[in-house]
């Protein structure tokens, strides 16, 4: 059984194969995400975080998450810009 | 309300040169989210420092202070760093208290907010995240080169933060409210 990290890790896989399904009527909502599956939407983050720290405890391998598209953020912009002098 | 950013040399005088090759660091204190108000005093938390990056989208945070406070991720996101290749990083759900002055009037605003974790060298450095777009949107930056600092500024009044501490300096009375309309907890 592995830790808490590693299976938020796998559940946020699952979100990310199922968001394209989620997206056409839930875009813009917050999502409690686990064992697979939606547990339920909500419209702020917090409200989300609140209603899975209620229903599963603090921190017991949930996923909360926007329903949006994911894309690779840089750290910060210095990164973007390079650090290479060659 | 300001919290003044800004380095001392070892005469005590404010060091132009440190805001240039360091930048502008915020004390703050992290915690565990705060649900309600009166948890506020009450969440275990560490202080630490945080350089403000403007060039930052998302706020970032050494990612074994986010888990020595018992935190564990909410999901992960790909993120850019001197790699350039994407890697999946821990995404936090925690509160960040800063202290602002307003003349003699001393105030804590609370904010909940989400924070990248990112593993960082153990090699020593002047501040343990960056403080992002994410989080400087909620408040007004005032940079001074000349005059050495910088200023984060923030206005109660905004509803930008969850919960506001308010002590005034000589009677330490103590005040709390919630400022946020919309969210109530």
């Amino acid at each position: 059984m592995g830790t808490v990290s590693e299976k938020v890790l796998q559940e946020t896989k699952l979100f990310r194969a199922a968001l394209p399904g989620l997206l056409a009527e839930h875009r813009g909502q917050w999502v409690v995400f686990i064992d697979g599956s939606v547990r339920s939407f909500h419209d702020d983050e917090k409200s989300a975080y609140d209603a899975a720290v209620q229903e599963f405890g603090p921190g017991t391998g949930y996923v909360i998450a926007p329903v949006s598209e994911m894309h690779p953020t840089p750290v910060t912009a210095a990164v973007m810009f390079g650090l290479s002098c060659a | 309300m300001r919290h003044r950013c800004q380095h001392l040399d070892g005469n005590g005088a404010v060091s132009r040169d440190a805001l240039v090759f360091v930048g502008p660091i915020a004390s703050v204190t992290l915690s565990r989210p705060v649900l309600k108000p009166e948890d506020v005093l009450q969440a275990s938390s560490i202080q630490i420092k945080m350089l403000v990056d403007t060039g930052a989208s998302k706020t970032v945070v050494d990612r074994g202070i986010a888990e020595s406070l018992g935190l564990e991720p909410i999901r992960f996101e790909p993120m850019i760093g001197i790699s350039h290749v994407p890697e999946e990083c821990p995404i936090f759900f925690l509160s960040v208290a800063i202290g602002f002055a307003d003349g003699p009037r001393t105030t804590s605003m609370t904010f909940t907010s989400e924070m990248v974790g990112m593993s960082t060298p153990p090699t020593p450095r002047p501040f343990n995240g960056l403080l992002g777009r994410d989080f400087l949107q909620f408040v007004r930056l005032a940079y001074d080169g000349p005059a050495g600092h910088c200023d984060i500024v923030a206005n109660a009044a905004d509803n930008t933060a969850l919960y506001v501490h308010g002590a005034h300096t000589g009677n330490k009375r103590t005040q709390q409210r919630t400022v946020r309309k919309k969210s109530r907890y």
